[in-house]
This record gives structure tokens, sequence and C-alpha cells, in this order.
């Protein structure tokens, strides 16, 4: 049976029971992700253009450009985009950062690029989203082709006649023994003074004179 | 060689000697004491330190191969200094040359575990040591081939070392992938004693191991051991 | 002197030069063997070497050169005696030289034989040493070091051979007829028949000619390629460009050390005194004493400008050499091998004989030390972040250097007894005219004359016996 007083305790257990619910509704809301307050509520769609030359040779630089939009079609200037391309390297696969750059005020991104891989790779441009903005990507072909050595060892001064050899002609003559010339040359002259120093010396065998023959 | 030193702390965080250095030195049978990747721990400018994974930096100008009187450090069309042990005479003029402390003589018979006797020597897999010859860290071109990265480079539990190959300006750590040209652009990547003119081919990230949560005041690391339980009869090891 | 005063010298200096050749003491088969039993040693330790590997040495990875290569930098040094002496006096026509020459050209040919052991002892694999033909690199500085010792040791022995050819044909006359076979065989073959005839002197003239100009070059590019094993490192100490110079001004220095050296020592022993005075000692001291102002001034260029700028690793190394580690060794050196050799020189009463002796001894004493100076020092300085580790040399390492030492006296006590030691014909035909007196005529009043008259040369009147 209940009494009035219990009534009202009830009641007052409710409105804290409540109260404590509604705390606890506001507490999780505030503790919440930003972006999935935001996402439902401010985070603006966007939208990523991508442009590449469709193919290139191996070793050129090419200009990558992307432009980001907002809803409206207006440029989002000041904010970083990425250029990627996925790539495999020793068993180890994935999307690799090939260049990155700024939006100026039209929202284009643009960035060089010097293409040193052949094959048909992919390009893709990246927008990572920022507190206002979605996070955008696109991406597009771009076929290399071409044979060329890219990367050359180039150490120290290539000297005419002592180890460059003209490019337009290739000696039969080894490198070693065109470069080492100045040695060779050095060592045969003193060798063939000493060569002199010894005829002079065995001149004096025959020279003497025989026992018996009086000196002068 | 990409070393990410952003990532380094000497294997602190793991409470162990640097995994590379061990990794190493179980794969090749490096004999006591020898590092051929060492864990050196500079001072930073106020007052930290900061560890400094040094394998061979595969010079491009390399001094040791430039005085090696008889060609036996070489350099192959790859890129890599390798030594031929078994034209090696001993004379130590590319240690007297290399400035960086990556090259290592076998004084004596090489403290190696009995196994590693067994294999048959090549200049890509510098196992057994041969005594009174010079060896040091190869890139591990044994790995390379197989499509393996080296064994510094997997062992790192930070993915702190990147390998990768000059022409293509691609490496990765076994994690990610990275174009060269701009991870080492982007991250004022330099080389050690750049003004030497050696041109290595092993390029630093700065850092102290930030990015794993050490602090550069976290000095010391510990010991690198080598887990040999017998080694080669007769042989002694030695102090660097 | 009179010419029975003037004959009675020239008999003299014969006797005495060649007296070793015929005469032997008891004592001097001691001294040989004794030299042999610290040979012996040397060997046995290089065959411990041999056996357990370099580790049995004081070197490790962080100084991988030791007392192996700063003595055979050293050894090579000592080798310009003989150029100095013999060819760059000799092309100054300075007289007082000749009765030393042979001497310093002994010490020369020696010097390279036993310094060119060197870089064998210190080589880890020895057994491969012929790669160095199969497979040798120009481009580097240890195969210079092999064409131009290699080109010095037979361009030393070839000059030292020709003026050995009149003294071997003196030999060859004084040998009695109780003289052993292959003596008489030895002399005649290497006299090449010698009998000094004017075609005979015009051919060795001008091979000497030839080569004591083509030596001098050879000598100071040999220095010069043995300071580049150093100099074409990256090492802080090592990257100097005046090694080259530095090194041929240390090697004349100490090698004009040893020859004051030998030269009193084989005076005494062959009582040489009236024919080595002196006069070559005061030469050769003044010769020591500037070339130890010209290594005071390459010191003061190498620490003035490398201590004014303080590059990484200099102020380690200035600390290692000159309050630390090194100190007393370089201290030593600088105070004793090149203060204290000036100082003798300058002051009247230390510039005799003995005096000058003590200078030399300090100074080969003093290079010794320098180049293990500039080896040490050199490897000492750390290259990356780590701290510089001692060095001391092993016992194998002494008992090889002290075998090596043993082995270049005993081949200069072995050549003492074959080969004269003192060049005869060229003292003899030098000495220049002397005066003679004339008897007067029968008239009291003219003073005698004095005419010159020419130095009586035994190899052409016959030696007289």
């Amino acid at each position: 049976m209940k009494t009035a007083a219990m009534t009202s305790v009830y009641r007052s257990r409710t409105v804290i029971g409540l109260l404590a619910l509604v705390a606890l509704a506001a507490g999780v809301v505030a503790m919440a992700p930003r972006s999935v307050a935001a996402q439902t509520a401010a985070k603006a769609p966007t939208a990523i253009g991508i442009s590449v030359p469709a193919d290139a040779q191996l070793g050129q630089s090419i200009l990558l450009q992307a432009r980001l939009v907002d809803a409206r079609g207006t440029g989002i200037p000041g904010v970083d985009v990425q250029f990627t391309s996925p790539a495999t390297f020793l068993n180890t696969s994935g999307d690799m950062v090939i260049a990155d750059a700024m939006t100026d005020s039209h929202g284009l991104a643009a960035a060089q690029y010097e293409v040193r891989r052949t094959g048909k790779l992919t390009v893709k441009a990246v927008f990572a989203g920022s507190d206002r903005y979605a996070p955008a990507k696109i991406s597009a072909p771009l076929a290399v082709s071409g044979d060329r050595q890219l990367y050359v060892q180039d150490a120290g001064v290539k000297i005419p006649g002592l180890n460059a050899t003209s490019t337009q002609q290739t000696s039969g003559w080894p490198h070693w023994v065109l470069s080492g010339w100045p040695i060779a040359a050095v060592l045969l002259i003193v060798w063939s003074l000493y060569g002199v120093a010894v005829f002079f010396m065995s001149q004096i065998v025959g020279a003497g004179e025989q026992p018996g023959e009086g000196a002068p | 060689m990409i070393i990410d030193l952003r990532r380094c702390d000497g294997c602190q965080s793991q409470n162990k000697p640097p995994l590379c250095t061990a990794a190493c030195i179980e794969g090749h049978f490096v004999p006591d004491p020898m590092q051929w990747i060492e864990v050196y721990e500079p001072d930073l400018h106020g007052g930290g330190s900061q560890f400094v994974p040094t394998p061979c930096q595969q010079c491009q100008n390399a001094p040791c191969t430039n005085v090696c009187p008889v060609g036996a450090t070489f350099a192959t069309p790859e890129g890599v200094v390798l030594i031929d042990q078994e034209r090696c005479i001993g004379c130590r003029i590319c240690m007297a040359a290399c400035p960086y402390d990556r090259r290592f003589f076998n004084w004596g018979d090489p403290p190696v575990p009995p196994e590693a006797m067994a294999m048959k020597y090549m200049p890509e897999h510098q196992t057994p040591a041969i005594k009174g010859t010079v060896m040091k860290c190869d890139f591990c071109p044994d790995m390379a081939g197989a499509g393996r990265l080296p064994y510094c480079a997997q062992a790192c539990p930070n993915h702190a070392i990147y390998y990768g190959d000059l022409e293509e300006g691609i490496a990765t750590n076994g994690d990610q992938v990275v174009d060269v040209n701009h991870f080492l652009a982007a991250n004022a990547a330099y080389r050690l004693k750049e003004e030497l003119g050696t041109e290595p081919r092993v390029f630093y990230i700065p850092g102290y191991g930030q990015k794993v949560g050490r602090s550069p005041f976290k000095r010391g690391r510990l010991a690198t051991i080598w887990p040999w339980k017998k080694v080669a009869k007769g042989s002694e090891t030695w102090t660097r | 002197m009179d010419a029975v005063t003037d004959r009675a010298w020239g008999v003299r200096l014969e006797d005495r030069a060649l007296a070793p050749l015929s005469k032997t003491s008891w004592r001097y088969w001691v001294w040989i063997a004794s030299l042999l039993v610290v040979i012996g040693w040397a060997l046995f330790a290089y065959s411990y070497q041999l056996r357990h590997g370099l580790i049995v040495t004081g070197m490790r990875d962080r100084i991988s050169w030791g007392m192996y290569i700063l003595t055979f930098v050293f050894f090579i040094g000592i080798s310009h005696a003989g150029t100095l002496l013999s060819a760059i006096l000799r092309v100054f026509k300075a007289r007082w030289q000749l009765s030393v020459t042979r001497m310093a050209e002994f010490i020369t040919v020696v010097a390279l034989m036993v310094g060119g052991l060197f870089p064998l002892i210190d080589m880890g694999r020895p057994d491969r040493i012929l790669n160095l033909v199969w497979y040798g690199r120009w481009q580097s500085p240890l195969m210079w070091d092999v064409f131009a010792v290699l080109t010095y040791l037979c361009g030393s022995t070839i000059y030292l051979y020709l003026p050995l050819i009149p003294d071997f044909a003196l030999c060859r006359d004084r040998l009695g007829p109780w003289a052993p076979a292959w003596k008489r065989w030895f002399f005649t073959a290497a006299a090449a028949g010698w009998t000094g005839t004017p075609r005979q002197r015009k051919a060795l003239d001008r091979a000497m000619t030839v080569m004591m100009i083509v030596i001098i070059p050879v000598a100071v590019s040999v220095h010069t390629v043995i300071s580049w094993i150093f100099a074409m490192t990256l090492r802080v100490p090592f990257n100097s460009t005046v090694f080259g110079a530095y090194f041929v001004a240390g090697a004349i220095f100490s090698g004009v050390a040893a020859i004051i050296l030998l030269m009193a020592v084989l005076r005494k022993l062959m009582h040489l005194e009236e024919f080595i005075t002196i006069t070559q000692f005061r030469a050769l001291g003044f010769v020591l004493g500037g070339m130890a102002l010209v290594m005071v001034y390459f010191n003061l260029s190498e620490y003035v400008t490398s201590g004014y700028k303080m590059e990484a690793g200099v102020a380690f190394h200035f600390h290692d050499i000159m309050t630390g580690y090194l100190a007393p060794l370089f201290w030593f050196y600088i105070v004793g091998g090149l203060f204290v050799p000036v100082l003798i020189m300058a002051l009247p009463w230390t510039r005799n004989i003995r005096g000058i002796v003590v200078a030399a001894g300090l100074v080969l004493a003093a290079m010794w030390i320098e180049r293990y100076l500039i080896v040490v020092s050199g490897f000492r300085v750390p290259l990356m972040a780590y701290s510089a580790r001692p060095y001391a040399p092993s016992w194998v390492e002494w008992s090889i250097f002290g075998g090596a030492a043993a082995l270049f006296l005993l081949i200069i006590s072995v050549f003492a007894k074959v080969f004269p030691m003192i060049s005869v014909w060229e003292v003899m035909e030098h000495r220049g005219p002397e005066e003679v007196e004339v008897p007067a005529p029968a008239t009291v009043t003219a003073p005698p004359r004095r005419v010159p008259v020419p130095v009586a040369r035994s190899v052409e009147t016959g030696s007289p016996q």
C-alpha cells in the first residue's frame, strides 16, 4: 500500500534518476568525438579533382595538379594536399607519398614529380580533411615507359686524358691503363736511367788493361 | 638506407640491447666483438642524447675502396661495397681510411659458433669469417636477392630502418613504402660527415626517438651481447 | 808533408780500410752471436704471431696500425742517409764527405732491406703476398710504396756498387798468394776488370753522375709516398697536405743521425781517426742541427695552423700529445730530439765528437718516437661517439723490433767484413795536391821552394805490400 510519503519518495527518486540520466546523456554527448558531432552537423563536404599527364617518360618531371572545392564549388585555400602512389618493394606494399602541396586561393595544389618507375602507375590526390572539411581523394592512371639509367654514381672530377674518355668514341684500352699512364711513365723514366747507368758500368768490364801492360 | 632517428630509442623501450645489432650478429654469425651496425649515442645540444644506428655507409666515393692495394674491397654495380676475404691481404689501410669506424679486423681466430665454420664463404655472405682479413656490414645482398629486407631492418621493433633503391626511388621499412626523394627532402634528411666528400648512401632523419615516446634526457642503452654458447676451437675474443 | 809521409798516409789508409777483411777478433764473433740470439728470438716471436694471428700484438680495430708500420717508416727514413750524403753532397762537390760516403750508402741499402720487411710482418695474410702482383691496384698508396721502395732499393744498390768497383780492384790486387780461391774469385768478379784506365774512369764517372742525379728525386718521392699512406686518409691529424715534405725532412734528419753514429763506431773499431776527423763530425753535426731547425719549422707549421682553427678532433689530438696519454713521448721528442741537438751544435764546448754523437743518439731515438706519435696519436682520435682506446705494443712487437734492429746491425757487421767501409780510392784521389818541400840549391840565400805534387795513387803504381 503506497502512502503519500512513500509516493513522494518514489517521485523524488525518479526525478533524481531522470536528472542523472540527463546528466549522463549530456556527458556522453560532450565526450563524443567532435567529428561525429561535426559530421552530423558541421563538416562540409568537399570534392577533389586531379590532373596528371596520361603518360610520361621515365625520368621526366611531370606536373601533378589537384583542385579541392567545397560543396558550392569554391576552391578551398590553404590546406595540405598529398599526392600518393601505390608501390611494392621487397614484398611490402603501400601508398607512398610522392609529393605534397598547399592549395592556393583557388583551391589548386600543384607539385613537380620526377617519374622513376615504369609501368601502369596510379597517382592519387588525397586531402586528409580538417576540422571544417571532410576528407577527399581521387586517383588517376599514369603510364610510364622508357629505359634510362636515372641514378648515376658520379663522385669525383673527370679529367680528360686521365680518367675521362671522350663520349664520342670509346678507345679500346681498359680504364686502368688510360689513367695509369702517369705512374707508368715515371717508373719507365727512372728505370731507363738505371739502365743507362748499368750500360756505362758495363763499359768498364771490357776496357781494362791486360796484366803485363804498363800503367800509363 | 634511410634511418628515421625519430623512431630509434636504442631499444630502451624494449629493455634489450639494440635489436638491429642483435639480428645482424645472429644472421651473419658476426664474430665477437664486431658490431657491423653499431648504435652510437652522441650528445645533443642542450644536454640530451640521441641514438644513431650506424651501418657501413656504403659510400659512393668510398675511401676504403680507393686505397685497397689488391682490390679486395670493391663496389658492385648495384653500389654495395663488399669485401672479398679470400683476396684480402690484411694490410688494414682500409681501416685507416674509413672515417666512420665501420671496418673490423679478424685479429685472431674469429669467435664464431662452430656451425658457421661449415658454411661456404662468399663475399655476399661473409660466413665464416676468415682470420687475418677485414669485414663489415654488407647491406645483406643475399637477403635482397631473396626479396627480403636486411636483418637490421627486419628486426627493428619501431620500423626505423628503411632500405630502398636509389634508381627506382622507393624504400620500405617492412611496414610502409616511401618515395625516397620526397621522404628525404620533406624530413630534412642528412648524412654523416658530409663535408668529407665520401657521399654515403645512408641517410638520417633527425630525431631522438620522440615518435616512440623517448625523452632525449633518458640516456644509456644496454650493451650488445653475442649469443654463442660455443665458439670455434682456439678462438678468443678481443676488445675493439 | 813530403812524398814519403804522404805515401805513408796512403798506406795507412789502405791498411786500416782493408784490415777488417782479413783479420777478425773473437770480439767480433761474440757480437755476431749475440745479434743472432736476438734475431732468433724475433723469429720465434714472428712464428708465434703467424700461428695465433695479429691478436698477439697490441693493435686492435680502433688502433689498427702500430709498431710495425711506424718502424717501417722509421727505417725507410734512415735510408735517406745515403742519398743525402752520397748524392746531394756529391753533387755539391763537398770533399769532406768522401770518407763517410760508403758507410752512408750501406746504411741506405740495409735500412731499405730491413724496413721493407715490416709491411710483410704487419700483414694479416702474408701468405697472400703475391696478390699484390696478380691483383695490384696502382691507385693504392700501398702499391705506390711497393713501387717506390723497390725502385729506391735497386737504385741504391747500383749506386753503392759503382764506387765499390775500384775498391774491389784494390782488394783483388792486395790478395796475397795464400788467399782462399773463393775470395779471389769474388773480388775479381766484383771488380769487373777494373784497372784504372782512362776509359774505365770515364765510364765510371758517367755511370755515377747518372745515378747520383737520378737517386735524389727517387729518394724524395719514396718518403713522400710513404707519408701518403697516412695523408691519403680522412683522419684529422693525417689529413694534412704538408705530410710529404715533413716526412722527407724527418727522413734526412734521422738519416744524418744514423750516419754520425755508424761513423763514430766504425772510426773507433777500424782506427780511422786520421781519416774521419772532427771535420766530418762537425759538418754532419751542422747538417743535423740545421735539419732540426727545419723540423721545428714543420712542427710549428702543423701545430700552429691546426691549433689556430681547432677543427673537430684537433683539440683531442693536442690534449693527447701535449698534456695527456702521449705527452712524455712528445716532449722528449721536442726537447731531446729537436732543441738539444741545436744547442749542442750551437755551444762551442759541446761541439765536439762526443757531444755530436750524443746529439745523434738523441735524434735517432726521438725520431722513432716521432713516428710512434704520428701513428698512434692519429688513430687515437675518435671517429664516432666512442672513447679513445690505449695502445701498448706487446712482447711480440718489441721482440720483432729488436730483431729487426739486430738484423740491421748484423748485415752492416757482415758487410764490414766483406767490403771496405771507407772509400779508399775516392779519399786518396780527392785529397788534393799536397805541398812538398824541394831541397834548396847550393846557394844559401834562396829559401826552399814549395811545389805542389799530385797525390800518389796506389792503384795505378801497384800496391805496396
